[in-house]
């Protein structure tokens, strides 16, 4: 890849990856959030008619960003169930035998508002957290508007918003793709799941947003 | 005639007499139709006493002591904010005529309790629209109390016609004849091109009906108020409000005044501007359009009724019925845009049978002078807009179904039956109906997998709905019309304004003033689809615009514009027509500097300038058909040798604008506009599924694949919240044979880019004779166009009216 973008925090390099990834090198960890795993199936079962094939594409996408950066560990900041999986739902089974193929890569989910009465299902041999998690020198967090804790000034990289940004294109269109934004307390992840919306935010000054096109990540100018 | 006939005309007549009248051959001849059994369409606009011809029917059917068990009468009306009068209305002549029938109405306006009564006893007469219609079928309670109606009355048929309420409406139909098979129908409607068509849409194709057309024709008065001195290089909303001196002493002169405005934004602009010109008019004067909040509205509709208001700035709002007595005179800001539309608002005007109806146009562009005038001979020659009934909207028959699972569930064979006999589903396919039954039972085709999907079952061969969670679900989101995403704008302190659109709060900070309601507003904060507002003093102000403003005018108008022009070719400045007259000035630099384009003609400019070459052409066929023709002629152009063009369009031409000049001979014109390979070039031009996406929206709610999420009600379940566009792209991925895609795609065809038009309009276009004229610089006609473009590039306003009164004054300079 020719036109990488490369954010330098608190001296450590992350990688703004164009599949809504973030690349911790050092760590050799794959950062994502919002993965939503299971959200069509909800949608079916209350009547909206939702076609299968997002969650496999997904788990490919997480499965060759690890191969890719030769990842060890992939953290997902929160919501990666759409709602807790029943232990014996297909949902889950497809889960579980994902994670076996993920043989030597730890796998740590920031329990998001999505995840809440996940003990009660499917927990798979996943490390959840609740709350947020310290790991120098960031702050894992699935809602970084959410309550600090006692390392509540560290970076944070967090998800829950689902940034997007508008694009005004041709004859007025706007089209709204999904960013990265960095903040001076943090950087806030897109959503990851192919079956996940956005929330459009407005940046302030100082801030800095990053549009994700299906090609590569580009710094979004702000007036 | 047969006595009973005769004895219930006799009572008719009795009570006709008692209130100083005698009832119009018309009134009479429905109740006849009625009494014989027939269905049919009734042609009479407001006010000509439809009301009474339609209700006397039922009503003296049967003796005066007879009271029907279960609804005898159901009345649909466009709009639940007509229901209310209506009921008032038909409840009138019950006490003198001794009936013991009960008029109710039941909208999403009707309190839980009045429904609950509904069911255990049903009123004989239920005013209704087709939406509340539909979530009455799709309760089992009611199916009892609906079992037995005896007519199905539509109000304003014309205002349904060619929408998805519409289609909507003749499936219900469908439905109640299912349940009673002796079921009338009538339909109202005001005059349409094709009666008999619009009749035959309601009724069903292969029903027999009768139309009856109401004696006496309306009489209209339509004139424009005619600026003192016209802009030979008029923009798009150059007039502005400099009409404004002229409005306030029209509006001084009469009584009461209704002035009605194309948009939302327009209409606050204009009343701000009445009541800073004149401050003492405050409490008369008031505003009314969609998004204001309906205790607002009524408030207004009350004020008109008693007389406590002198003068009304409104939208389409005001359009249909809301009964209030006739107003002195209507004022129409800016294009009229089509025929019909401007007899509808006239019509509020001279309201009573007989009356002459007068409307003023106001005009904010020199040109929409051209089209009162043309306006006026249309209506003269009755030549109206056709209206055609839509067909095969999936998405509306999806609906339907899942409606009559949940309302005790169908059988297949019958119902299959029973659509293919509307107008929408006579060509209905078997594979286009065993995908929507596996729509609803599968969520897709049955090669897709749709995991847990249920909404509807098979049990004992009847398909019911799968869950009471998924009823209810159902039944919030019946309804046809989509609106934006809105938010509810409210007091800090309390009480709701009305509803604006999301991406304009979007745009706003905390603390941004803006003008909404007719009053100046800062914005506090917004919080849960709520923006809260305070009352401000502050002048630097935003008008909040509205999405869906910009209606096109209609080709009848656009083709009646190149009539006059055509007289004026011949008979120049003599022409008989005002409006025409007063353009001389304008019309006479363009034929010095270019041409008039002739009924015949096709006119083509072209020039040089330092932007680069300018390509003009006019056929005058309103914004969207011109759009579509220029996207194609500029993709041909391009295809030809690489060139990229940027295109502007209007309501009377377009502009290919390229950066170098080329040729341009008859045969280059006659290629790009060619009605050859239209489609496949068309495609080509055009992102389809940029704009398909969009169109699906609509289709998405209609079907159930996003909930609407009505304004300032209850949010869909949380988990539940997806956009159309993410639907669309799912679908498009995974199930890419889904039918709602192939509506998306062929309403954009039909609906957006008007193909079949487009056509016609290519088939027209190429029988015209070409006139290619070379002006030296930009003709009073290109001026707008050049404007418009000029808008969408530069970022202030303020720069671009400097630049565009610039080029105004430059020009007028050289046309002496």
């Amino acid at each position: 890849m020719s036109e990488e973008t490369w954010l330098t925090v608190c001296g450590e390099k992350l990688l703004l990856h164009r599949d809504r990834a973030v690349i911790w090198a050092r760590s050799r960890a794959v950062i994502v959030a919002d993965t939503h795993f299971g959200k069509s199936s909800v949608f079916n079962r209350h009547g909206v008619a939702v076609p299968a094939g997002t969650d496999d594409f997904d788990r490919a996408r997480l499965t060759q960003l690890l191969d890719h950066f030769g990842g060890r560990r992939l953290i997902i900041l929160g919501d990666f169930v759409h709602e807790p999986l029943a232990l014996d739902s297909q949902e889950a089974h497809d889960l579980e035998q994902w994670t076996r193929s993920l043989a030597g890569v730890k796998i740590q989910v920031i329990a998001g508002n999505h995840d809440r009465g996940v003990s009660r299902g499917w927990r798979g041999s996943i490390e959840w957290i609740a709350g947020d998690h310290f790991e120098a020198p960031f702050r894992f967090v699935h809602d970084c508007t959410s309550k600090l804790s006692a390392e509540g000034d560290a970076f944070s990289l967090s998800g829950h918003l689902h940034p997007v940004i508008a694009l005004k294109g041709l004859r007025k269109r706007i089209a709204r793709v999904p960013a990265f934004w960095l903040r001076e307390s943090g950087l806030i992840l897109p959503s990851f799941g192919s079956f996940t919306g956005g929330f459009l935010v407005a940046p302030k000054e100082g801030e800095r947003v990053f549009a994700v096109s299906p090609e590569q990540v580009v710094p979004f100018p702000l007036r | 005639m047969h006595a009973q006939t005769k004895l219930r005309l006799d009572r008719a007549r009795r009570w006709f007499a008692e209130q100083g009248r005698t009832p119009f051959d018309f009134q009479e001849q429905m109740w006849r139709a009625y009494w014989r059994g027939d269905s049919g369409l009734l042609n009479a606009g407001t006010g000509t006493g439809k009301t009474h011809a339609a209700w006397f029917g039922p009503l003296l059917e049967s003796e005066p002591q007879v009271t029907p068990a279960g609804i005898h009468v159901v009345w649909v009306t466009p709009l639940r904010a007509l229901a209310r009068d209506l009921v008032l209305a038909l409840r009138e002549p019950l006490a003198s005529l001794h009936s013991t029938w009960r008029v109710e109405e039941r909208t999403g306006d009707t309190s839980s309790a009045l429904r609950a009564r509904q069911i255990a006893k049903p009123p004989q007469a239920l005013v209704t629209t087709p939406e509340s219609l539909s979530v009455m079928l799709s309760r089992p309670d009611m199916l009892a109390a609906l079992s037995r109606v005896r007519v199905l009355i539509v109000d304003e048929w014309h205002e349904f016609l060619g929408t998805k309420r519409g289609v909507q409406l003749e499936l219900v139909a469908a439905r109640l004849r299912t349940l009673s098979p002796s079921l009338c129908i009538w339909g109202m409607s005001a005059t349409l091109p094709d009666l008999p068509a619009a009749m035959r849409t309601l009724l069903g194709p292969s029903r027999a009906g009768t139309l009856i057309r109401a004696s006496q024709p309306k009489h209209y008065d339509i004139a424009a108020s005619i600026p003192s001195a016209i802009a030979r290089f008029p923009w798009a909303g150059h007039l502005g409000l400099s009409m404004l001196p002229e409005v306030l002493s029209r509006i001084e002169a009469a009584g009461t005044t209704l002035i009605f405005t194309n948009t939302r934004s327009q209409a606050e602009l204009w009343f701000q501007a009445i009541i800073t010109a004149r401050l003492d008019w405050l409490t008369s004067t008031a505003l009314h359009h969609g998004s204001i909040d309906i205790k607002i509205r009524r408030r207004v509709e009350e004020g008109l009724k008693d007389g406590s208001l002198k003068c009304v700035v409104c939208t389409s709002s005001l359009d249909l019925g809301v009964d209030f007595p006739p107003v002195d005179q209507v004022l129409q800001i800016g294009s009229p845009k089509g025929v019909a539309r401007l007899l509808q608002r006239a019509g509020r005007s001279g309201h009573q049978p007989g009356q002459v109806s007068r409307v003023t146009i106001v005009p904010t562009h020199a040109f929409e002078l051209l089209e009162c005038a043309a306006a006026r001979v249309a209506a003269t020659a009755l030549q109206l807009e056709p209206r055609v009934g839509l067909r095969l909207s999936l998405d509306v028959l999806a609906q339907h179904l899942v409606t009559l699972a949940a309302g005790g569930g169908f059988d297949q064979a019958e119902v299959l039956l029973a659509v293919r006999a509307t107008h929408a589903f006579e060509e209905l396919t078997q594979d286009q109906w065993q995908w929507t039954l596996d729509f609803i039972t599968r969520g897709g085709a049955a090669l897709q997998g749709y995991p847990k999907f249920r909404r509807v079952v098979l049990a004992e061969s009847r398909h019911v709905i799968a869950a009471e969670d998924i009823a209810r679900r159902h039944r919030r989101a019946i309804g046809t019309i989509s609106s934006n995403a809105s938010m509810s704008v409210k007091w800090l302190k309390g009480g709701t304004l009305g509803f604006i659109d999301e991406s304009f709060v979007g745009r706003l900070r905390p603390g941004d003033v803006f003008v909404f309601a007719g009053r100046s507003v800062k914005l506090a904060r917004v919080r849960d689809s709520v923006a809260y507002v305070r009352l401000s003093s502050k002048t630097n102000r935003y008008v909040p615009r509205w999405q869906g403003a910009r209606l096109p005018i209609s080709t009848t108008l656009g083709f009646g514009v190149l009539d006059l022009l055509d007289d004026y070719a011949a008979v120049g400045p003599s022409s008989e027509q005002p409006e025409v007259r007063a353009l001389e000035p304008l019309l006479r630099v363009q034929s010095q500097w270019s041409a008039i384009p002739g009924r015949d003609e096709l006119l083509v400019e072209c020039y040089e300038t330092r932007e680069g070459f300018h390509l003009m052409m006019y056929p005058f066929a309103g914004r969207i058909l011109n759009e579509g023709v220029a996207s194609l002629a500029a993709s041909r152009l391009a295809r030809e040798s690489p060139r990229t063009f940027s295109i502007t369009s209007t309501e009377y031409g377009f502009e290919l604008l390229c950066e170098e000049s080329f040729v341009v001979e008859e045969s280059t014109l006659r290629r790009i506009l060619s009605v050859d390979a239209l489609l496949p070039d068309l495609l080509i031009s055009i992102n389809l599924t940029d704009l398909a996406r969009r169109q699906f929206r609509d289709i998405a709610q209609i079907a159930g694949l996003v909930d609407s999420g009505t304004p300032g009600k209850r949010k869909s379940a949380k988990q539940l919240q997806v956009s159309s566009g993410l639907m669309f792209d799912v679908l498009e991925r995974y199930d890419v044979n889904n039918l709602l895609l192939d509506q998306a795609r062929q309403e954009v065809l039909e609906a957006q880019l008007d193909f079949r038009e487009l056509r016609k309009l290519l088939v027209r276009l190429g029988r015209l004779r070409i006139s290619v004229q070379r002006p030296r610089r930009l003709s009073p006609f290109g001026f707008p166009i050049w404007a418009d473009r000029l808008q969408t590039q530069t970022l202030s306003t303020e720069s671009w009216r400097m630049r565009i009164e610039r080029e105004a004054r430059r020009l007028e300079k050289l046309a002496t």
